[in-house]
């Protein structure tokens, strides 16, 4: 089942961990691509030393960003009709990967995300990310008419389609989330969740922590997501970028 | 408009003429980038020389003094500009993320032929 998906891994600064995300990983997916965010520690040759495939960003442009690239090098380097997400810090537990690809493989999907609400073990979850995800899951929610546990879940899988849309310029650089949910829901697409274990990282700091930049998140995020919520003409653009191909 | 406010609002945009028209010459800036500062400098002093204007366009706008006018006119070109500034920035950050993931996989592509010929 994981031989037909390309797992992208965007790591930035994330020596510490790799080698531990990447062996457990590559117990349960074949294909594996590291983009390297523009890391300053030795995030790339860690990498390299577990045997995958490595990008390497001479520049940090983001978690956005660096997933773009990754299915960018997907749709043009591997025939794989799905792709997934998966973070470097360890938060995700790739045993859940098969039930991710799933929906995808019986056609219910083209978008998968894993929830860490959905199911009966609870995820470890910091109280603050709780609260904002909460937020978003009701906005969400309301506005694609669909239940939406957990938008800012970074554990998905997507078909070639919507990888397409990934790398036009409707994809944010910084952190796609509860956006990128309304932009593929207004474009048409089916999007499932399903119940997915996460960790807390395996190392100290997140971009949620602090004041400034979990603001700056919720400001430009709610920004974003009115944004997508009030275009009409995200269906004539996902023509154009299809055709594009 | 007192003869003081007059004399400095024609030297004051005509140095800014005058800096754009240098920064083109020294080729610091882009014609395409200067078109909006320019307009604001030639703006500025069309409607101090030509004074009628100015005053057409106070009470165009309700402004009791047509210094107020002036400043507002200055102020919403200042504006412009920089909105036309963030335009180009996110067109340029989107271009910069393309050419990085360029460059990732030409060096990608490029190690992999190392190391092919490496083993040969």
């Amino acid at each position: 089942m994981m031989e037909s998906a390309l797992v992208i891994v965007p790591a930035y600064n994330e020596a510490e961990v790799i080698e531990q995300t990447l062996e457990e990983l590559r117990r349960y997916a074949r294909q594996i691509v590291v983009v390297d965010d523009g890391s300053m520690d030795d995030t790339k040759e860690k990498a390299e030393k577990m045997g995958v495939k490595v990008l390497r960003h001479c520049a940090n442009f983001g978690y956005g960003g660096a997933l773009k690239t990754g299915f960018s090098y997907g749709l043009r380097y591997f025939q794989v009709p799905y792709f997934i997400s998966f973070d470097a810090d360890g938060q995700h537990d790739p045993s859940y990967l098969e039930n991710l690809l799933e929906p995808l493989l019986e056609d219910e999907a083209d978008y998968v995300l894993g929830s860490r609400f959905i199911g009966t073990e609870p995820s470890e979850i910091a109280l603050a990310r709780r609260l904002g995800s909460k937020i978003f899951s009701i906005g969400t929610s309301a506005i694609l008419g669909q239940k939406i546990s957990d938008p800012t879940s970074g554990m998905i899988a997507l078909n070639r389609k919507v990888a397409k849309i990934f790398t036009s310029k409707f994809f944010p650089l910084d952190f796609p989330d509860a956006d990128v949910l309304i932009m593929l829901n207004r474009m048409g697409f089916r999007i499932k969740e399903i119940g997915v274990k996460m960790r807390r990282s395996r190392r100290a700091g997140s971009m949620h922590s602090g004041i400034i930049k979990p603001a700056y998140y919720l400001a430009k995020m709610s920004l974003s997501m009115i944004h997508f919520t009030l275009r009409r003409d995200l269906k004539e653009k996902r023509r154009e970028i299809e055709s594009a191909f | 408009m007192l003869f003081k406010q007059k004399i400095f609002a024609i030297v004051a945009s005509s140095l800014l003429i005058l800096l754009i028209a240098l920064l083109i010459k020294r080729r610091k800036l882009r014609e395409e980038y200067a078109l909006l500062w320019l307009a604001t400098g030639i703006g500025a002093l069309v409607l101090v020389i030509f004074y009628p204007i100015l005053v057409w366009l106070s009470r165009l706008t309700g402004a009791i003094a047509p210094t107020t006018t002036l400043f507002l006119f200055a102020f919403l070109f200042i504006m412009l500009i920089s909105i036309s500034f963030s335009v180009k920035f996110t067109r340029l950050s989107d271009q910069m993320q393309s050419v990085i993931a360029e460059l990732a996989f030409l060096r990608r592509e490029l190690e992999e032929l190392k190391k092919e010929k490496g083993s040969g």
